[in-house]
């Protein structure tokens, strides 16, 4: 619960007025709370805005990821940080296993990976300069290995093909890995805030799988791009012509939540201005 | 509802990383899921602000939410095993994660539809706990309640708040509620007029005497708020946003 602070803390905080230095806005017209309230108010506060902001600008566009896993954790870490760490080490497990062949993808080097299993051991926020070098070395390394097109290797032949687009999607993952390590929106309690959070989840729920075989992405003007990965259909995957036909309903089902999801939370918008402006 | 006494069924957790939600299908989970998946909810069944407040929890931990299906374990001393997770943001992003082991299961369609189900019916109780008429509902009856009340107060304490305060707080109430369901209320002082004057002198105390001038002075509030807050607040709003529109768009055509 709330108490009005006897003394006035002049530092300023990173909230709705944090250049200021202020209690926010919303608060200072009670007139004992002139004073700044407890700061666990006010870090519920810039979080329940932050979401609510990032919410509405990611209402543009909708993607629904199916992916396909070997193994399903039941433990679930508590705070981000350490969903940062089980990402890293589930990337670098990837890359340690998957190495490609030099003519069609330049492969992450030994070093990098090693600096990689540093990074992962040693992270803490705010980052310490070694961390920051090792962020920026992987960044750099892993853009080359993204920029490397040799036009005579391009591979037009499954399995090299396939490989080639894992290897790559991986490689993007670990530069959003990379990108969230540096973020300024870490806090003490090794929590993150705003969009990278929800960033970072998704990236948690993505580095483990075996394949993402469908993906929808839906804009707020109604154009849809539904993708099927081939790999669903190879024999190699084991799974019988109902199974596929089931996950590609299944993909369509969760494409409807989704929707659902978020026409209802647009409908209560434009019904909360309606009541404003017309009553 | 023995599933439910049991403690099996959906389960909530409150992790500060987000909410969770875990439906364990056991055989007779999977046959009640058809008809009515309230049914398996955990007891004590959820109170009405429950989907309200897991949804606020969700805000304040960054937008989204989980759901684990899980199927029972093989062995006595093993824990059960998680066949499908989804990961729903609420900007509309979502990932599905199934574990292709359980696709090979004589019911893995079975488990793929339970999901969907169960999982669908949480989302859709998750929506309609914002929805507007109910919070507005109750908000407009406190407001329209608790502003007279704190006028009243007021009249007992010289040069405070609380007079202005709770002509204030009336506002929203008698901007929000219908106006038929207001005119109820506005009829209780005449009622309670005439039941005083017919009464024994017996009854008329200072209880009926302070609910008489409450009700008075809410009959007076609405009047002042429906005449003056109907068409100041709407033109009002429709000014500052209007305001805030053409600021956003010169910014953003501006050349830099």
């Amino acid at each position: 619960m709330w108490q009005p602070q006897s003394e006035v803390d002049e530092t300023p905080q990173n909230g709705q007025n944090g250049a200021e230095g202020g209690p926010p806005r919303i608060f200072r017209w009670l007139p004992r709370i002139r004073k700044k309230p407890a700061p666990a108010l006010e870090r519920a506060y810039d979080r329940f805005l932050e979401t609510i902001k990032d919410t509405l600008s990611d209402f543009t566009t909708m993607e629904i990821n199916s992916v396909l896993v070997s193994n399903i954790s039941a433990d679930h870490p508590l705070i981000d940080v350490e969903f940062l760490r089980q990402t890293g080490e589930d990337l670098l497990a990837w890359f340690q296993e998957h190495s490609m062949d030099e003519q069609f993808q330049q492969s992450l080097k030994a070093d990098s990976l090693a600096q990689l299993e540093h990074l992962c051991q040693s992270i803490t926020f705010p980052l310490e300069p070694p961390e920051k070098d090792c962020v920026a070395a992987l960044l750099k390394e892993s853009t080359a290995c993204l920029n490397n097109k040799n036009a005579n290797s391009d591979p037009r032949h499954e399995p090299e093909a396939s490989q080639r687009a894992e290897y790559r999607r991986f490689l993007r993952y670990l530069q959003k890995f990379l990108a969230t390590c540096e973020s300024d929106k870490w806090d003490d309690e090794g929590m993150l805030r705003g969009r990278e959070q929800q960033q970072l989840r998704k990236l948690w729920e993505l580095v483990g799988t075996t394949f993402v075989y469908a993906q929808t992405v839906v804009g707020l003007d109604g154009d849809a791009i539904s993708r099927l990965n081939q790999q669903l259909f190879h024999a190699t995957q084991g799974l019988s012509r109902e199974s596929i036909e089931a996950l590609i309903r299944f993909h369509n089902h969760n494409t409807e939540a989704s929707a659902q999801g978020r026409n209802s939370l647009m409908s209560i918008l434009v019904d909360t201005l309606r009541a404003v402006l017309r009553r | 509802m023995l599933l439910t006494s049991q403690g099996q069924g959906i389960c909530y957790h409150k992790d500060p990383s987000g909410p969770r939600f875990r439906c364990d299908l056991l055989p007779d989970v999977m046959r009640q899921q058809p008809s009515d998946p309230a049914l398996v909810l955990a007891t004590p069944e959820p109170a009405k602000a429950f989907w309200l407040r897991t949804l606020v929890h969700s805000i304040l931990t960054g937008g989204q939410v989980i759901f684990e299906t899980a199927l029972p374990a093989r062995r006595a001393d093993a824990r059960s095993e998680v066949a499908i997770r989804s990961l729903f943001q609420f900007g509309g992003d979502m990932v599905v994660s199934i574990d292709k082991r359980f696709l090979t299961r004589a019911d893995g369609r079975e488990i793929l539809e339970a999901h969907t189900r169960w999982t669908g019916w949480c989302l859709t109780q998750l929506a309609q706990a914002l929805a507007l008429p109910s919070i507005v509902r109750r908000l407009g009856w406190s407001c329209v309640i608790a502003g007279p009340l704190c006028f009243v107060a007021g009249t007992f304490q010289y040069g405070g708040i609380l007079q202005p305060f709770g002509v204030l707080l009336s506002l929203p109430g008698h901007l929000i509620l219908p106006p038929a369901k207001q005119r109820l209320f506005y009829w209780l002082p005449v009622v309670l007029g005439i039941i005083m004057g017919a009464m024994p002198r017996a009854v008329i105390g200072l209880p009926a005497l302070g609910l008489w001038q409450i009700s008075m002075v809410a009959l007076f509030q609405g009047s002042l708020w429906q005449a003056a807050g109907g068409r100041c607040v709407p033109w009002l709003a429709r000014k500052v946003l209007g305001q805030l529109i053409r600021w956003k768009l010169k910014r953003a055509f501006e050349p830099a």
